[in-house]
């Protein structure tokens, strides 16, 4: 069943990859979107997921007991059940939450009416498009389901798919890891009920928001650095960054871990899925921001920025220095890497022109430097979201708990570590940038939001580290 | 000093949580989700995003969707936070077209007609104004 589920959604990831490619390179071309664009891409990445395997495989796995059956046979009925919940909130009303209506769902509808960027909501200035520029993979999505038959509001099925795709990857990456059934259940009926997932509330599965996609995207990301994926990982870094506009930002994390990792052919093809995702939305971003920008111009700048990435990285393979070495070297590489946003700014003529969301937080620089005052006091924001309860239940001091005693091989649980600390860290970025005046009322409306993205890293890792304990003796797993 | 037992430790937490997220699934998952949808059924849409405690102007944008086509163009002015926002959705397919951004004569943006409405014998623009957390219609 494992097996089954693992499939199925690397063939959702694949397919879904395959049609962010079609969509992007489409209206990028301003030709409409075919509805037929996603089965044809989803039956591309059923393929994709065959020939392109894992390179760990899910193991057999012994019968369990009777008893061990029952509770996971329990677990699955209680999982069951929060997604038919979920598929109801989906279904039985349009996005019932603020940017999940004004944002997400109307570019859905106009989608659906006509699937091109060729009209007055996108292209006309007097016309009031409520974030036109924002990413369009989502909305596309749900257009071409409901083009093919399904209605806007049986389209609004596909946030319970993402869900349950997650589920179903995490499933597959705590099998590979050598996670048992009963563990394994454990861990998903964790992740799967996480609050800030299951809520009726803002970033919800239901909300219609792309939070749970970038979530998807996110945990894919992380389950390809674990694993050694690196097609799964060029895939979900893809995803990454057509999926929200602070995807560009997760992107940039992974490549960074993987460099760190000395992982030199993760690191390319984290690089290969940053630089494609880069290439999709950015022409289509700066041109609904007003902008235009020469792509291949674009192109050339992004490779010449990843050669020393991976000129680096190959050094870290090579020479496997101390992980202290590393960071000393990545943060002096950081410098250059400042510079190079910069020129890569300078082509992006709209981000200079601070238009559109991006342009937004980037002319926060000078409001950064001001606000690092406050820096103590998102970062206790950060670790009393992460801490509460009701946004994420108990996964922070069990996540705590088992990197004080875990044991045995560490490399994946350092990887899956750094990336979460990074990426949470990372989170005060658009609180110090932001023009919201009134941070604690940003924090509120936000953070939970921006957490949750990285909930997905957090139980893989915390996966990692109960396999790991297990493995050094202490009968947990084995 | 008694040796630290971390399994038990381990086994304790993540049992909390699942006792924690499990027990939820009846209230939090459940009951709360059926009863916005009931209240956004009984309420509509409208009333539903605009009628509640910070927002308000559901009534005007509920008198523009009873009153004008849907290939309408509806100028807008004043605010475009609050529950302005809310308009381009409530109102598609019409579209919400800035007032400043067209002539005073026009009678058509972008081969869309501009949604009029008489009052006391005159016809006049409808105008959409966002005052933040509210909206109200003026005939201009």
């Amino acid at each position: 069943m494992t097996r089954l589920a693992d499939g199925l959604a690397r063939t959702v990831l694949f397919g879904t990859t395959t049609f962010a490619v079609v969509v992007h390179a489409l209206l990028q071309s301003r030709i409409a979107v075919p509805a037929w664009s996603l089965p044809a891409a989803f039956v591309i990445g059923a393929i994709l997921a065959v020939v392109l395997p894992s390179p760990i495989g899910v193991p057999d796995e012994a019968t369990p007991t009777p008893r061990r059956r029952l509770v996971a046979w329990v677990a699955l009925m209680l999982l069951a059940f929060a997604g038919a919940m979920l598929a109801y909130g989906a279904i039985a009303t349009p996005a019932r939450s603020w940017d999940g209506a004004t944002s997400w769902e109307l570019r859905a509808r106009a989608f659906a009416a006509a699937p091109t960027l060729d009209q007055p909501l996108f292209r006309d200035p007097a016309v009031y498009g409520h974030t036109r520029e924002y990413p369009v993979l989502q909305p596309m999505l749900l257009a071409c389901v409901a083009r093919l038959g399904a209605g806007i509001d049986g389209a609004r099925a596909v946030f319970p798919t993402l869900w349950l795709t997650l589920l179903a990857l995490c499933a597959g990456t705590w099998r590979r890891l050598g996670a048992t059934l009963l563990l394994r259940t454990g861990l998903l009926v964790g992740f799967g009920l996480t609050p800030m997932l299951v809520d009726p509330t803002m970033g919800g599965v239901d909300s219609g928001f792309a939070d749970v996609f970038a979530l998807l995207a996110l945990t894919a990301a992380a389950a390809g650095l674990v694993t050694r994926d690196h097609w799964l990982t060029a895939a979900a870094v893809l995803l990454c960054v057509v999926v929200k506009p602070e995807g560009l930002l997760h992107a940039m994390i992974v490549v960074v871990i993987a460099w760190l990792a000395g992982e030199l052919r993760i690191l390319c093809a984290a690089l290969l899925g940053a630089i494609a995702g880069a290439l999709l939305w950015l022409p289509l971003y700066l041109g609904l921001v007003g902008q235009h920008v020469d792509v291949a111009d674009l192109a050339v700048r992004l490779v010449a920025i990843a050669v020393p990435i991976v000129v680096s990285g190959a050094w870290v393979r090579a020479r496997r220095p101390r992980y202290g070495m590393r960071i000393a070297v990545l943060v002096t590489g950081a410098g250059v890497a400042l510079a190079g946003a910069y020129w890569l700014t300078e082509v992006l003529g709209g981000l200079g022109s601070r238009a559109g969301v991006l342009g937004v937080y980037l002319d926060g620089d000078m409001r950064a430097r001001a606000r690092l005052v406050e820096l103590p006091r998102i970062l206790g924001w950060l670790a009393a979201y992460a801490f509460a309860p009701k946004y994420f239940g108990f996964i922070a001091p069990l996540l705590v708990a088992l990197m004080l005693w875990g044991r045995g091989d560490r490399h994946r649980g350092r990887v899956l570590g750094a990336l979460l600390l990074v990426g949470l860290a990372s989170l005060a970025l658009p609180f110090l940038a932001s023009p919201e005046t009134d941070l604690a009322h940003h924090v509120r409306s936000s953070l939970d939001r921006l957490m949750l993205h990285w909930v997905g890293v957090a139980w893989l890792l915390a996966g990692v580290r109960w396999s790991d304990h297990a493995v050094a003796g202490t009968g947990l797993t084995r | 000093m008694a040796r630290p037992r971390p399994r038990l430790l381990l086994a304790v937490l993540l049992g909390i949580h699942l006792a924690w997220v499990a027990g939820r699934v009846p209230h939090a998952v459940t009951a709360k989700r059926i009863a916005e949808v009931r209240a956004f059924e009984t309420s509509g849409d409208c009333a539903f995003y605009l009628d509640g405690e910070h927002l308000s102007g559901a009534d005007a944008v509920a008198w523009v969707r009873s009153n004008t086509t849907t290939d309408a163009a509806i100028l807008f002015d004043g605010d475009r936070k609050g529950s302005m926002e809310f308009a381009p959705f409530l109102l598609f397919p019409r579209l919400l077209v800035d007032a400043n951004a067209v002539p005073s004569g026009a009678t058509e943006h972008g081969g869309r007609p501009i949604a009029h409405a008489e009052r006391d014998g005159r016809r006049a623009r409808i105008v959409l104004v966002g005052r933040g957390t509210s909206l109200e219609l003026e005939l201009r």
